[in-house]
């Protein structure tokens, strides 16, 4: 579904940031790319994303290049650290961003999924932290991307919480049945909700490890 | 126009590569960059000049002495009031807070022209220290006089700046000095002078650019000046290349002010410092002497002038105050807006262009926006004129084409040029909040929405706009703020038929008709009064939550 080839990154040759990339992700399957900081995972996911220009390799999304398809138009969904809702928007013109209209029927079922219609007059300064990552994720889905990226999604929450808001988003993904990447350096987040772990080492591709099998 | 194979195609391929939006922003930068350079180019041109080696040393002794001793007073005035009443409670403290940023509204030279007549041999002053049994005047029309005009009329650039910047300062610094059992002198010589010397910097860089620029109180009173140089140099002796050199010699002192301000800037960024803990204001046991500071300096720099213009306009209130005096009024208004409303735009897709770019195109840019602050009133009015005669003239055969038979300077006499001017010059303004508003912002969020599937443009009205427009409308208050105040562009570029305040200020000034300058000169006071307030009204408010 999503085929990264032969990826690499720098800003000048001397200073690679990410080298060699290959990775193949299945329709619906999770994948954590595992890391400490400054080894690359965020930059990989602004590349998929479109953010971030490749610098060398090939970006195929259903046997389609889209190496150098701009980021609006590439169908790709991503749920930032901070979230970065629209302060000046409330929570269901927030999720309505990508429609014609906040009124669109996605909005109320993306709402639903996450469990936060009744919270769409408010304003994103109203919400905790959990309850602004539900709109963060109901927001890119209703978008209807290919294939959904998460930077980091829990290293805002504190401990209580973050267990709590894994199980959530692995299930809303699960139901959603949607092909998604996300960055963790936390090794608990890989393995409690990942289909497979990518460890990404100073930039490279270390080893690949499948979750199921392990846990068995 | 036709347009062959290769040009249409380099122009897919810059409609590709930035979206029409930025475009029309870059090329409206370009234009408003080139009377600028055209002028400067003309600097190398060997030819003969009116202006002699005595006359320049006058210029650039008299110009080192004003920005020393101001920049002292100024940076004293300005710093010490801001630090008491961000640091210190005391009657009243809300109520100065505010009046104390008012002497921005007061132009230079209308308070020049206020003192002067209040020191005068008749005036208010003598009268008054006469009443006491007291016979003397004083002569304020000299390099002295001048240097007390802008002490009290600029330092308000550095009382906002460190205003603003303690409003954001930790109050730990203070409180750990306190329990250190430092007293109030060494609180303010260890802790407020060092912490502050960031925005000291910002607002002094401020204060000379303005000083350096300035036409008005040093023509008035007679001083020997870059400003007053350059305008008679070419007005009086037709000289214009002498008038471009001496121009040229002041933008070298004020690259070498900008220059001076990025590298103490750089080296002071540590000092920088986010809010972690907010300041509990402390309570001043006995503020006689503190209130007599602040009420003394408010009478000094805004009240007397204030009352100085009233006392005046009385004489020629009946005469003045009449529908035409509302129809100046309205046409200064209308002009500032639009001009203001250009500056602003521009500023703004600019500054969205350049976002978060690290690239030479976008560093020039950004640089190429704020160049016109650093250049005075007259160098804009001589450059943009200058280029505009000669556009004129290439344009010649298409004026006669469509039928205008007499004259030849179409477009330099025009509102259009006057406006052009004014962008050119007060662009930086606005271009320097704007971005500073950019970078107050979440860049997650513009990234979100390209995500979301949201083009350049797309984004630019729904994400852009809405988050920074407070940042737009307190941009737009500070270009009308410094558009009503400016005096040279407008002396030399506005149309003959246009009727501004300022225009009417500076005549009757010139003709010693001081009462009929005042009501004038009360009108920009009050426009100005008035956009000072929202100014300081809208630094109070928080417009987005977020």
């Amino acid at each position: 579904m999503l085929s990264l080839k032969n990826i690499s990154f720098y800003y000048n040759k001397n200073q690679m940031i990410l080298q060699d990339i290959n990775l193949e992700v299945k329709q619906g399957e999770l994948i954590a790319i595992l890391g400490s900081s400054g080894s690359g995972k965020s930059t990989l996911l602004n590349l998929v994303a479109g953010l971030e220009k490749v610098s060398v390799g090939q970006i195929l999304l259903d046997q389609k290049d889209i190496t150098d398809v701009v980021c609006e138009k590439r169908n790709i969904g991503m749920i930032f650290q901070d979230y970065a809702l629209f302060p000046h928007l409330t929570v269901e013109k927030n999720v309505g961003f990508a429609l014609k209209s906040y009124k669109d029927p996605i909005v109320d079922a993306m709402l639903k999924l996450v469990k936060m219609e009744s919270f769409k007059k408010r304003y994103p300064y109203e919400l905790s932290g959990g309850e602004k990552q539900r709109v963060a994720i109901a927001r890119s889905l209703a978008a209807q991307p290919k294939v959904l990226l998460l930077d980091e999604p829990f290293s805002n929450l504190d401990a209580d919480l973050r267990y709590k808001v894994r199980k959530e988003v692995k299930e809303i993904l699960t139901q959603a049945n949607i092909t998604s990447i996300m960055v963790t350096h936390d090794i608990d987040d890989a393995y409690d909700i990942a289909d497979r772990i990518v460890f990404l080492k100073q930039g490279r591709i270390d080893r690949i490890e499948e979750v199921k099998a392990t846990k068995l | 126009m036709r347009l062959d194979g290769n040009s249409t195609q380099v122009l897919f391929l810059l409609m590709k590569k930035y979206s029409i939006i930025h475009i029309i922003g870059i090329v409206a930068l370009i234009l408003t960059c080139i009377p600028i350079i055209y002028l400067l180019l003309q600097a190398f041109r060997p030819t003969e000049t009116v202006l002699s080696n005595q006359l320049l040393i006058a210029y650039i002794r008299n110009t080192i002495i004003m920005i020393l001793v101001v920049g002292f007073s100024a940076g004293f005035l300005g710093l010490t009031l801001a630090w008491i009443i961000s640091f210190y409670d005391f009657p009243f403290r809300r109520f100065f807070k505010v009046v104390l940023a008012l002497p921005l509204a007061i132009p230079p030279y209308i308070a020049a022209v206020s003192y002067s007549d209040f020191m005068y041999v008749n005036g208010l002053f003598p009268r008054l220290l006469g009443t006491f049994g007291i016979t003397k005047h004083f002569d304020i029309m000299n390099i002295h006089g001048a240097i007390f005009i802008y002490s009290i009329t600029l330092y308000p650039y550095v009382y906002i700046a460190c205003l603003s910047f303690f409003k954001y300062t930790s109050a730990s610094f203070v409180e750990n000095a306190r329990v250190l059992k430092a007293n109030w002198v060494k609180l303010f010589s260890k802790v407020g002078v060092p912490l502050a010397r960031l925005p000291l910097v910002a607002g002094l860089t401020l204060v000379i650019m303005e000083l350096v620029s300035d036409f008005g109180v040093i023509d008035y009173y007679g001083v020997q000046g870059f400003s007053t140089g350059i305008y008679k140099i070419w007005h009086n002796y037709s000289d214009f290349y002498g008038a471009i050199r001496l121009s040229a010699i002041l933008l070298c002192i004020i690259f070498a002010v900008v220059y001076i301000e990025s590298f103490l800037r750089r080296r002071l960024r540590y000092f920088t410092t986010s809010k972690s803990k907010s300041i509990k204001l402390i309570r001043v046991k006995n503020a006689r002497y503190l209130l007599i500071y602040f009420t003394l300096t408010l009478i000094i720099t805004f009240i007397i002038p204030l009352i100085q213009l009233v006392y005046n306009g009385i004489y020629a209130y009946e005469k003045i105050w009449n529908i035409k005096l509302l129809q100046v009024t309205l046409n200064t208004v209308y002009y500032t807006s639009i001009a203001s409303f250009i500056c602003v735009g521009i500023s703004f897709v600019i500054a969205n262009y350049v976002k978060g770019k690290k690239g030479i195109f976008a560093k020039t840019i950004s640089k190429l926006a704020t160049m016109g602050y650093s250049i005075p009133g007259v160098l804009v009015g001589l450059s943009v004129m200058f280029t505009f005669f000669d556009v004129d003239k290439l344009l010649v055969p298409l004026y006669r084409f469509i039928g205008i038979k007499q004259k030849v300077l179409v477009l330099s006499t025009s509102v259009f040029v006057f406006m052009f001017a004014y962008v050119v010059r007060f662009m930086a303004v606005s271009f320097n909040n704007i971005n500073a508003g950019y970078k107050k912002i979440n860049p997650n969020l513009f990234r979100a929405s390209a995500t979301l599937k949201q083009s350049t443009s797309q984004t630019f009205w729904r994400v852009d706009f809405p988050l920074m427009l407070p940042t737009l409308l307190m941009s737009f208050l500070l270009v009308f703020l410094e558009i009503l105040k400016e005096l040279p562009i407008t002396l030399m570029l506005k149309p003959y038929k246009l009727e501004t305040l300022t225009g009417f200020v500076h005549t009757y000034t010139h003709n010693e008709q001081y009462s009929e300058a005042s009501i004038y000169s009360l009108v920009i006071i009050l426009l100005g009064i008035i956009t000072v307030s929202l100014i300081m009204l809208f630094r109070e408010k928080k417009y987005v939550k977020s």
